[in-house]
């Protein structure tokens, strides 16, 4: 572009990284089931602090009704969601304490998502994975 | 030695019967309650050899222990065959 | 006939069980699902023994080691799981 019209532009470095990319990918890796529940996830941070119902998560996704209801009820015991009293709707936590590691996924997951979407692919299901957490009798802070 | 091992056994799979219920409790995956199931039956089926061998020598349960360990694998290959992805 | 039914559909059961927990140590490289894996079919192999005896109700020294060594797997596994590495 050229240089003086880029030098009119207001300065953009894009979000603050302060997570590395390990670091996303540990979370990704820990805490990600699935592609769809990714997508739920960075669709509702990015709405903060408005709410999404599952019904139009679904329709978002692309998924049925019952699977966008499994998905945001999993963040919602994961603890990054909650769901409103006495509704099928899902916000933010307000706690913003993960921020900073949101923006960093929601940031890798735009300019990667072939190499995020693989990386998810490729491993066990989160059901497999729970089996043998089950196993671990003293029960740390996840 | 037999009644240790199946005491042994029965303890091992009971353990692993209310490990895997609880994860169910916490993590709602289906995977984890075929398979508690599973480990129940099979803790079930571990009683009913001693049972059989000890209590009522003069009756065969052994048929009724096959179809209890049957049972429980069929829910375990339930489990992993729906549940584990 | 009947209980060797019986026998012979448990240890398929068990032989296929211990497949899918080969699958998980594959993917996970937990080497907990290799224990859980290697139990399932010692005694779906150890089942089918059985059907070789003359009398499977009460069973040999032998089954009954066997039977010891797939739950001492198990046990083993969840020890390792809780001590082992610290993970």
């Amino acid at each position: 572009m050229h240089r003086t019209l880029r030098k009119m532009l207001p300065n953009r470095h894009g979000p603050e990284i302060t997570h590395s990319q390990a670091q996303v990918d540990r979370f990704i890796l820990d805490r990600v089931e699935s592609v769809p529940h990714l997508e739920a996830l960075l669709l509702v941070w990015r709405a903060r602090p408005q709410a999404w119902s599952a019904e139009a998560m679904a329709r978002r996704l692309w998924v049925k009704p019952e699977v966008a209801k499994g998905i945001l009820a999993d963040w919602e015991r994961d603890g990054l969601l909650i769901r409103l009293s006495g509704e099928e709707k899902y916000v933010c936590h307000p706690d913003t304490a993960a921020d900073p590691l949101l923006d960093a996924v929601n940031d890798s997951y735009r300019r990667e998502m072939i190499r995020i979407s693989t990386m998810i692919h490729s491993k066990a299901s989160a059901a497999v994975r729970e089996f043998a957490r089950a196993f671990r009798l003293k029960k740390e802070p996840e | 030695m037999g009644s240790a091992v199946n005491i042994l056994g029965a303890l091992t799979t009971l353990g692993c019967a209310i490990l895997l219920l609880k994860g169910y409790r916490r993590t709602q995956k289906k995977l984890l309650l075929w398979s508690g199931l599973c480990f129940f039956g099979l803790a079930i089926s571990n009683f009913l050899i001693f049972v059989d061998l000890v209590l009522v020598p003069n009756v065969n349960l052994f048929e009724l222990r096959l179809g209890t360990t049957l049972l429980s694998m069929s829910l375990l290959l339930y489990g992993l065959i729906w549940d584990s992805r | 006939m009947i209980e060797s039914f019986l026998l012979g559909a448990i240890a398929a059961l068990s032989l296929t069980a211990g497949l899918f927990f080969l699958k998980f140590w594959r993917e996970t490289r937990d080497s907990f699902f290799l224990s859980f894996a290697a139990s399932f079919i010692i005694e779906g192999l150890n089942r089918t023994s059985l059907l070789m005896l003359a009398r499977p109700n009460e069973g040999s020294p032998r089954v009954y080691l066997i039977r010891l060594l797939a739950f001492l797997l198990i046990l083993v596994a969840i020890v390792r799981k809780n001590y082992g590495r610290g993970d």
